[in-house]
């Protein structure tokens, strides 16, 4: 059995360059259309037509945002209420255990969980740290000024998909064969 | 992620100029830059020499005693935990609310956070005196069998300021990894962009990546908004849940908040200022924003100024006559001094940003920002010292002043602040690349942006 990134590698595609963003989502757009896998693409800052195309949907981050935040809650009340129980000392008058002072912990310590599930879950959700960087459609100008389309294609429709790139105004479209990072 | 795109009041470049203008922020330090660079280091040497004569000596050297056990460790404490609210209210705040203007200032902003709490926390290490004991401070099960008094408001503070250094440093670094990435795409090969590969986590701006960053982004953004409101709540409760005249009051946790981020904004603005002039930015860091920054500092100086004459009003009202002597005391006592710097500098000069000439101006915006941030130290200053000093009984009062060790870890604490700022301006973009891309109009056939 290969796994997903090895199936990535050995997979056919093309890889289109865009100079600009509506010509991205107008080709995106017709490839979705006319039935070809939109593997991936590549922008350099959020672009939200294309999120809308694309991964619609919203993160499943926060569902671990949630389940962070309430461990946090639960643990620090717990935290409090047990270990003032250890030594069950009056002090300054005070109610060995009271909630009221302990919801200080509880809340400072479901930020801190909440925060951490939250870059928990980025980071598995995005496949972060992506050790095999770069990606074989990577361009280092797609961080900069340019936006890469990378299209999943079989041997029947490799040259439809090429003409859809090219007709969409790609600057270079590139082959991606199997093997390569 | 600011939803600002082709704002003209941001200015309108080309993706590329984006990348080339802030990335060459990163270049070869000049010669001013060294220079200043080499001065924060003195002052961090002369901070760093006087405390380990404190460790050596022992706290007695400091000025702090009877009455007066809290003086300046804790009033720079304080004074270093508000600078760093600035920057959170303008990632987290101004993010939820969808402000344009944020987007070329927050990383800034963040940076002076984190270094300024960074700072904040050396402060009970040096307050307590005996250094080596501090962790006792820390809940974990130990072989003394103790854990700390989670009813202490000092132990709430350890964790707000624990928490809010930890979320802001996370929030801090996921804003950079997609700017990391594009450090790492324009460096040449070498040694620097293995690093830039490493830090960057192989962002490669996938719309996988992309779709969990942006649901991550605003949940930080949400965690961190009542994190920051809670910080300096925590803070001015150290004080308010005392019984000491002129500490005991409700009104602590709004004013804290309304003068920390009065001060954070005014380091802000201290900061931009002569970085935009210096790394050439100021086609991407304009007017527009520092005066967008001048008008929120008007508003929170009201706030301060409002809250200042609230506290006069209530000791009136409140018929306590220890309440009503302190605030005699404070404009008329030992510090007047003081607390009429504070007033002038929070609450009045201010006002000038009234004025479009004096909000629209860099020398006009740079005085009055560094004059509130010399009335905010001194409103710290006159809140816990003076306090102290004039308690119930008139044969304990006393008076209080900086010894020349307190003097040293103070100046020593600007370097410290100044030098970890300087060193991540040249090491990571200092404007947020992605942010103010996103700011702009993108790239279309029909028409360049």
């Amino acid at each position: 059995m290969r796994l997903p990134w090895q199936r990535a590698r050995s997979e056919r595609g093309l890889l289109g360059v865009f100079e600009h963003h509506d010509a991205l989502v107008e080709c995106i757009e017709a490839a979705l259309e006319s039935g070809i896998e939109v593997r991936d693409a590549y922008t350099p800052t959020p672009s939200h037509e294309v999120q809308r195309l694309m991964k619609p949907g919203k993160s499943p981050v926060r569902f671990l945002t949630f389940a962070g935040g309430i461990s946090g809650l639960a643990g620090g009340l717990a935290l409090a209420l047990w270990s003032s129980g250890v030594w069950d000392l009056v002090v300054a008058g005070k109610p060995v255990m009271h909630v009221i002072p302990f919801m200080v912990v509880g809340f400072e310590l479901t930020i801190l969980f909440g925060a951490g599930a939250t870059f928990l879950g980025l980071l598995v959700f995005s496949r972060l740290p992506w050790v095999w960087f770069p990606a074989r459609a990577y361009r280092e100008e797609f961080s900069n000024d340019r936006f890469g389309l990378w299209l999943a294609t079989t041997r029947g429709n490799e040259d439809e998909a090429r003409s859809l790139l090219e007709r969409h105004g790609a600057l270079s479209v590139e082959e991606l064969g199997g093997g390569g990072g | 992620m600011s939803g600002a795109a082709g704002d003209d009041r941001l200015g309108r470049f080309p993706y590329a100029e984006i990348d080339r203008a802030i990335l060459s922020t990163l270049g070869r330090p000049g010669k001013i830059y060294t220079a200043i660079l080499a001065f924060c280091f003195l002052l961090v040497g002369i901070g760093a020499f006087s405390w380990a004569y404190l460790i050596a000596t022992g706290i007695g050297v400091a000025g702090v005693s009877n009455p007066v056990g809290w003086g300046s460790f804790i009033v720079n404490l304080v004074f270093w935990i508000g600078i760093g609210h600035a920057g959170t209210l303008i990632s987290a705040v101004l993010f939820l609310l969808r402000v344009p203007w944020r987007t070329a200032i927050f990383r800034a902003a963040e940076a002076s956070t984190i270094f300024a709490v960074a700072t904040a926390g050396l402060f009970p290490l040096i307050h307590v005196g005996r250094v080596w004991v501090v962790h006792y401070m820390i809940p974990y099960p130990n072989g003394r069998e103790l854990w700390p008094n989670f009813r202490s408001p000092l132990e709430w503070d350890l964790l707000a300021i624990s928490t809010y250094l930890t979320v802001s440093a996370i929030f801090f670094f996921v804003g950079l990894v997609p700017d990391i990435a594009a450090a790492r795409d324009r460096a040449a090969p070498g040694l620097r962009k293995e690093i830039l590969k490493f830090a960057s986590l192989g962002w490669m701006g996938s719309q996988g990546q992309w779709k969990h960053y942006l649901g991550a982004y605003v949940l930080f953004a949400g965690l961190a908004t009542p994190l920051v409101v809670s910080v300096h709540s925590v803070v001015s409760w150290d004080f308010a849940m005392s019984v000491v005249p002129g500490w005991h009051t409700t009104i602590f946790a709004p004013y804290f908040v309304a003068g920390a981020i009065l001060s954070g904004l005014a380091m802000v603005i201290c900061i931009l200022i002569p970085l935009r002039r210096a790394f050439r930015v100021e086609h991407l860091i304009r007017m527009y924003h520092l005066e967008s920054m001048a008008k929120l500092l008007l508003v929170t100086s009201l706030v301060v100024g409002y809250a200042y004459a609230v506290e006069f009003f209530i000791a009136w009202y409140s018929g306590s006559p220890y309440e009503q002597a302190i605030f005699v005391y404070r404009p008329t006592g030992d510090y007047a001094v003081q607390f009429w710097i504070m007033v002038a500098c929070n609450a009045v000069i201010p006002l000038s940003f009234f004025v479009e000439k004096v909000r629209t101006s860099l020398w006009g915006l740079f005085i009055v920002a560094a004059l509130v941030n010399v009335g905010m130290w001194f409103e710290r200053y006159n809140i816990i010292v003076s306090s102290l000093s004039h308690e119930f009984m008139p044969h304990t009062w006393g008076l209080y002043d900086l010894t020349i060790v307190e003097w040293g870890i103070l100046v020593g604490s600007f370097g410290w602040f100044f030098l970890l700022l300087l060193g991540f301006f040249k090491v990571l973009p200092a404007i947020s690349i992605a942010e103010v891309k996103e700011s702009m109009p993108e790239p279309r056939r029909e028409g360049e942006s």
